[in-house]
């Protein structure tokens, strides 16, 4: 009975991609920043300076993100999946080209926040 | 670069809008993405996620675990509703092999709907096992396929095992005003929970 782990090469100390690395992310895979879901909202800050050499994708995710966007909206805009997308969004934070919604603002459970809600789509 | 507007039809959102999200879940065929696109203001969205599956832990063998990568598909739909809250609806099957995915869609969501075809009720039985565990509030929306609801709510009720709380919703999956009821019973009791929660720490 043989181990996965012997045959695989991310084995060592790291419990293996979590997609197959991509061209986009020039083999990188997703580090995971806290606070980063599928609804947290991308807003893009400032168009990126000459000097800073960005992908054709985050070019697009700049450009979307124009008006604040989901996670998981660039995602499927994009047709990426969502962990290309939070590699992709890794560079461009550090660059503080995008922000992202804070977490209070994401998927909040209080009662004051749910009968917004409730009151919203009873209007609809 | 070109800043052309992606989408000029959208309403401007203030970057720090409130996010909400709800599950729906329930057997393949069900309704679930036609439930979507009925109450959402765009076209169900969709992502494929690539995912390796020695992470779903199949195979329960110890020490025996393969990688494959698998697809799963999401399709979710958006509520804009005001410029401060937003509202992503999220559609995913509601098998097994998928609940890895589930424990990431359900963290920070209001609760779910699960809905139900009275001819396969069986279906949606994973679906109600997965939220009654995680303790996520869910209601069941009976999907009435070209009217079809003979059933009586009380065997519905019955044969999923249902608490006396959990609304039970009969709809139409392909009609706003009637999605719209099925998600207002969930908030609703979403709601009666956190009052009883309130109520337990007094
Ligand atoms: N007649 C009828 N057809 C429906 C209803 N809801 C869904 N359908 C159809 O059933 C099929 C499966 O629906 P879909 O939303 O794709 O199911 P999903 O697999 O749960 O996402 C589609 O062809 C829908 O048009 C309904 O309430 N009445
Ligand atoms: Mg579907």
């Amino acid at each position: 009975m043989r181990h996965w782990s012997e045959e695989d090469p991310w084995a060592d100390d790291d419990p293996g991609p979590l997609v197959r690395p991509y061209t986009v992310t020039r083999g990188r895979t997703s580090s995971a920043r806290p606070g980063l879901e599928l609804i947290s909202l991308i807003s893009t800050v400032r168009p990126p300076t000459r000097d800073q050499r960005l992908q054709p994708e985050q070019n697009r995710l700049l450009a979307l993100c124009r008006t604040p966007t989901a996670l998981v909206e660039v995602a499927a805009r994009l047709d990426l999946p969502v962990a290309v997308v939070r590699v992709l969004l890794d560079d461009l934070l550090d660059h503080q080209l995008v922000s992202v919604s804070p977490p209070s603002a994401v998927g909040s459970t209080d009662a004051r926040f749910i009968q917004a809600v409730i009151d919203g789509i009873r209007r609809l | 670069m070109a800043y052309a507007d992606s989408d000029p039809g959208r309403t401007a959102l203030a970057p720090d809008a409130a996010t909400a999200k709800i599950l729906v879940a329930g057997g393949f065929g069900v309704g679930k993405t036609t439930l979507v696109g009925a109450i959402s203001e765009t076209e169900p969205l969709r992502t494929e996620e690539l995912i390796t599956e020695a992470s779903v832990g199949i195979d329960d063998l110890a020490g025996v675990e393969r990688k494959t990568t698998t697809t799963v598909a999401m399709d979710f739909g958006r509520i804009t509703l005001s410029p401060a809250l937003i509202v992503y609806l999220f559609g995913a099957p509601g098998q097994d092999r998928f609940w890895f995915m589930w424990d990431d869609l359900s963290r920070g969501a209001l609760g779910a709907v699960v809905l139900a075809d009275t001819r396969r009720l069986e279906s949606c039985f994973p679906s109600v096992d997965f939220f009654e565990h995680r303790g996520i509030p869910f209601a069941i929306g009976v999907n009435c396929f070209d009217g079809r609801c003979e059933e009586d709510e009380d065997e519905i009720r019955a044969a999923l095992d249902l608490g006396p709380d959990v609304p039970l919703v009969l709809c139409d999956a392909r009609d706003r005003e009637s999605v719209k009821s099925v998600v207002l019973a969930l908030l609703e009791h979403v709601m009666r929970g956190l009052a009883v929660e309130a109520s337990a720490t007094w």
